[in-house]
């Protein structure tokens, strides 16, 4: 058992690792894609160019301009006559909101009636949208508070965000990257493991052999675990140089976390390899599987606000617990007990997979 | 349209990978109409110059023309003018036989107009119409070939550049494929091939033996033969196997081969070695024989150094064990509703080397898989190795050694570093694995060349490191599906050697082949034909109580103009090219009725009745089991 066991881990190590170009994309492309990722996907949003169009013209219109443009979040680029030019520019593109003063502004202001002020968002992205409505509502309260004037429908609000009080998003969206590079590298890598071997026909000297198919898929599994481990490692080492993300939790029950996913993400591709006639076959699988787990992980849309049904659904999403144990480990520093839950389903997904693939792989032709 | 009378023509090439010399200044010519064959043992330099010429490799030096057109620097006319057949061409196996040869035709950008009439023309002429609208990749070996050609002529080429066209095809299919090319060939269509198969090169009109890079000789086959001053005696024995060791004692291993049911001794003493021989085998019949390209050949060593200390290896290598190594009865696969083997029977004691004979595509694979315990049988039952093939088909795996009809070591892996994979999977570990790992190395031949990466190993050493691999475990019963598909006739015939050294030391060995003198070194043989067993018996016994037809030997120049008249004589079942001569398969002896055609016709032409080969028995089987003959 042992030596047949040491026999497909060298082999399968030495043919992972002897091309430069697998040591790449084994080891530098997940890294070099955090970082990339890391940098350019960002919800924090600045310097959001806007349009100002003012028919009131007054010393207090402008005063509320400029407050725009001292918050750092807005930069005024137009400033069209009417707000017919608005729609344009939002069409084109140039601008992705603007802030209307009719006429009449000052006057309110200074009646103490109260006036109002229009602001308008790029609605195509809703997302951000929310965000420059968000900001939009602070400069506008926070201009307002220095006149004691009431703002019309300037809602007052107040946000106390946990765990990320400066609400940069890089805190959850870089452990979140990992966790997705881990389950990518993992399934592209290894889904094409044993069907590339059918394809090119070697299996069939193999499946002439008395090795056995646990051994088989042990011997399949054990190497991508490690290189999977090492390049994880390398992410959080990344993670913390670069970012300033230290784990917060306990760095075993991290790795706990980690190999669990790690052995389900194989186990799905083992899955997919063993199932799969073509290596072309298999990578188009496991790209199918990979985005509906991508998307309803919750890594970009939050569970909670999925319709009930689907969240039910999202539990037979691998990447849903390993997301929510990394984030758990990662930025809450949660304690083992206080993620019972998503240790207990990602076992489940992780044996479940591993002895499906292996039922799945015959030592014989058909 | 011009380059004179050569339609292809070369001027000293050079083509160098790496440290290597793959072809050091060749030259040929070949004319216009006419069929030159390019042989050699693997890695001579075959498949490069003739990837030269299709103008897909840059030489480092020297050039070649293509009616006249300079391969490097005018490649559309080139390409225009040639059809390259590589030894892997693509066919899209999920399109239909039409759709791959219509898009073969948009690919060369062959005019609408005329474009179906051709197609039909070929469909026609390679009896490939009823097969049109099968996909490609459910067709057999031999029609995937067939295919492949027709897809290749299909913009009207002048010149046919063939690669190896015939490997892995079986002897119906490849005469069928012969008989294709000939027809071109009285079209006017110059062809260039390289050929593992000696019969094919006696057919050519030129041929040219490659040896590391260089043209060693050309000529026709018969001025090769013969400024080669090598003089044949063939010995023929009650079929004593260890005859050709004794007799390589006697007279030094390089001068003896064993070709089909005899052996062959090159000579430069006719009288004396004679004399020599009965001496040592009174009872064998020793006469002269006309030398053959396969004699040339030999004596030109090859890649493959055939010696006592390889073939010393096997010897006692593995349990001389006694008694049934595999008893099945009522074998049967079927996949959907086609059958591919049905209600096979066989009785195998060990130390018996038993072939599988028959068409590409009528069974023998499956039937080898079934045994191995790769595919499980539908129905039928049996041992191998004691072991229930329907119980416990996993525990069989222990005791045997399989190779693949394809080569399914990992290429990408170092050549020690596949034996040790192997050697692990099969429980081998520390002092014993090394020395298993010397042994496979030395069998193969590989000894100094361990650290090399499998995939660029050629030819023979791959087959013999397969081998190896396949027999590290020390098996007692080896399952080889066309080992030798490909390789060269030393490396063939080493091969062999090895085979016949296995089955002396008690392993029994299962072997199928194309290669019909190859057959001759079986115990036995079964053919199999549409996934049944037509025939089954000792060599001998096929070609003499079991062959109902009768034989007749052409010698005569042109032979392929005279295949039709001949065909219609009465009495006559079928005419085939053979070698160089024609073989007319007929009900009874009707060597009068050929002789008359050619004495009425004036044409000089030697006509004898001979023993059936090989090959006329499996045509003439197939043929009758087919209900075919005429």
């Amino acid at each position: 058992m042992i030596i047949k066991l040491k026999a497909m881990l060298v082999k399968e190590l030495k043919q992972m690792l002897r091309d430069p170009k697998m040591r790449m994309i084994v080891f530098v492309f997940p890294l070099l894609q955090l970082m990339v990722f890391s940098f350019a996907l960002t919800m924090d949003v600045k310097n959001i160019d806007i349009a100002v169009v003012d028919y009131d013209r007054s010393a207090h219109s402008r005063e509320l301009t400029d407050s725009f443009e001292a918050s750092g979040y807005f930069v005024v680029q137009h400033r069209p006559e009417s707000t017919e030019d608005v729609k344009k520019l939002l069409d084109e593109g140039d601008v992705r909101g603007a802030v209307v003063f009719p006429k009449g502004f000052e006057k309110g202001i200074l009646s103490g009636r109260g006036a109002s002020v229009q602001v308008i968002a790029d609605g195509t992205m809703s997302n951000d949208a929310g965000i420059i409505m968000n900001y939009a509502n602070g400069v506008v309260n926070t201009y307002a508070a220095g006149k004691s004037v009431k703002v019309t429908e300037a809602v007052t609000f107040q946000q106390r965000n946990l765990f990320n009080p400066n609400l940069l998003s890089r805190f959850y969206y870089v452990p979140g990257l990992i966790t997705l590079m881990m389950m990518v590298t993992g399934m592209v890598l290894t889904s094409i493991a044993i069907v590339r071997e059918k394809e090119i026909g070697t299996i069939e000297q193999v499946m002439v052999t008395p090795i056995s198919r646990t051994e088989f898929i042990i011997g399949k599994t054990v190497p991508f675990m490690l290189t999977g481990l090492i390049t994880t490692t390398l992410m959080f080492i990344l993670a913390y140089f670069i970012f300033g993300i230290a784990v917060k939790g306990n760095i075993f029950l991290l790795f706990a976390v980690v190999v669990m996913s790690i052995i389900t993400y194989l186990g799905l591709a083992l899955l997919v390899s063993a199932s799969a006639r073509t290596q072309q076959q298999a990578l188009l699988t496991s790209f199918f599987l990979m985005m509906p787990s991508a998307l309803l992980s919750g890594y970009i849309f939050p569970v909670s606000n999925m319709p009930e049904p689907v969240q039910y659904f999202t539990c037979l999403v691998p990447m849903r617990w390993s997301l929510e144990g990394i984030i758990g480990v990662v930025i809450k520093g949660a304690t083992a007990a206080e993620l019972s839950k998503q240790l207990i389903w990602l076992t489940i997904h992780a044996v479940f997979f591993m002895v499906f693939a292996s039922m799945k792989f015959k030592k014989t032709l058909e | 349209m011009n380059g004179g009378a050569f339609a292809v023509s070369a001027d000293g090439i050079i083509k160098r990978y790496g440290g290597t010399c793959a072809v050091d200044g060749v030259s040929l010519n070949v004319r216009r109409g006419g069929i030159y064959g390019l042989i050699g043992p693997d890695g001579a330099g075959k498949t490069t110059m003739l990837r030269v010429i299709a103008g897909i490799l840059k030489p480092d030096g020297g050039e070649a023309f293509v009616c006249g057109h300079s391969c490097e620097r005018e490649q559309i006319a080139v390409k225009n003018s040639i059809a390259y057949m590589s030894q892997k061409f693509g066919l899209y196996p999920d399109l239909t036989v039409l759709e791959n040869i219509k898009l073969y035709a948009d690919l060369y950008g062959v005019e609408k107009h005329g474009m179906r009439e051709r197609i039909d023309e070929l469909l026609d002429f390679s009896y490939m119409k009823p097969f049109r609208h099968r996909h490609a990749g459910k067709l057999s070996g031999g029609m995937k070939q067939k295919l492949q050609l027709i897809c290749a002529l299909v913009h009207k080429p002048e010149v046919l550049l063939l690669d190896e066209p015939t490997n892995g095809v079986d002897p119906v299919s490849r005469r069928d494929f012969w008989r294709i090319l000939y027809g071109l060939v009285a079209e006017g269509m110059t062809i260039l091939m390289s050929t593992a198969y000696l019969d094919e090169a006696e057919r050519c009109n030129v041929i040219g033996l490659m040896h590391k890079g260089k043209i060693i000789a050309e000529g026709t086959p018969e001025e090769v033969v013969e400024k080669s001053g090598i003089k044949v005696l063939s010995v023929k024995d009650g079929g004593d196997r260890s005859l050709v060791k004794k007799l390589k004692n006697l007279l030094g291993s390089d001068r003896v081969h064993a070709y089909g049911d005899r052996l062959r001794v090159l000579t430069s003493d006719i009288e004396g070695d004679t004399e020599k021989l009965l001496g040592f085998v009174p009872e064998a019949v020793v006469e002269p024989d006309r030398p053959m390209l396969e004699d040339i050949f030999m004596s030109i060593g090859g890649n493959a150094d055939a010696d006592e200390n390889i073939l010393s290896l096997i010897a006692g290598g593995t349990g001389g064990k006694t008694g049934t190594a595999l008893d099945v009865r009522g074998l049967t696969k079927r996949f959907g509703d086609f059958t591919a083997v049905n209600n096979i029977s066989l009785t195998v004691p060990y130390g018996e080397i038993f072939g599988f004979l028959g068409p590409n595509g009528a069974g023998k694979s499956t039937t080898i898989k079934m045994l191995c315990g790769l595919l499980p049988a539908t129905s039928g039952e049996g041992m191998v190795g004691g072991v229930d093939i329907v119980r416990s088909p996993e525990t069989i795996k222990s005791k045997i050694g399989y190779m693949s009809q394809k080569f399914s070591l990992y290429e990408d892996l170092k050549v020690y570093e596949n034996i040790d994979f192997y050697g692990g999977i099969y429980g081998l570990a520390g002092a014993e694995l090394a020395k298993r790992r010397d042994w496979s190395l030395k069998l193969a031949g590989l000894e100094d060349r361990k650290n090399l990466m499998t995939s660029e190993l050629v030819g023979g050493w791959r087959q013999r490191l397969a081998l190896a691999c396949a027999i590290l475990h020390k098996p007692s019963i080896v399952f080889l599906d066309e080992p030798t598909s490909g390789a060269d006739p030393a490396s063939r015939r080493l091969f062999w050697a090895i085979i016949n050294e296995l089955a002396g030391s008690g392993v029994t060995v299962f072997v199928s082949t194309h290669y019909m003198e190859e057959a001759e070194y079986c115990d036995r043989l079964a053919l199999i034909f549409r996934g049944d067993m037509i025939a089954m018996g000792r060599p001998s016994e096929l070609k003499t109580s079991q062959m109902q037809d009768k034989i007749i030997e052409v010698l005569t120049a042109d032979p392929f103009s005279h295949m039709e008249p001949l065909s219609k004589l009465d009495g006559v079942l079928d005419v085939s090219l053979f070698g160089a001569g024609l073989h007319v398969r007929t009900v009874g002896a009707q060597e009068i009725n050929i002789k008359k055609y050619f004495t009425d016709k004036n044409i000089d032409a030697q006509v004898q009745r001979i023993e059936a080969t090989m090959e006329d028995v499996f045509v003439s089987m197939i043929e009758r089991a087919d209900g075919g003959g005429k």
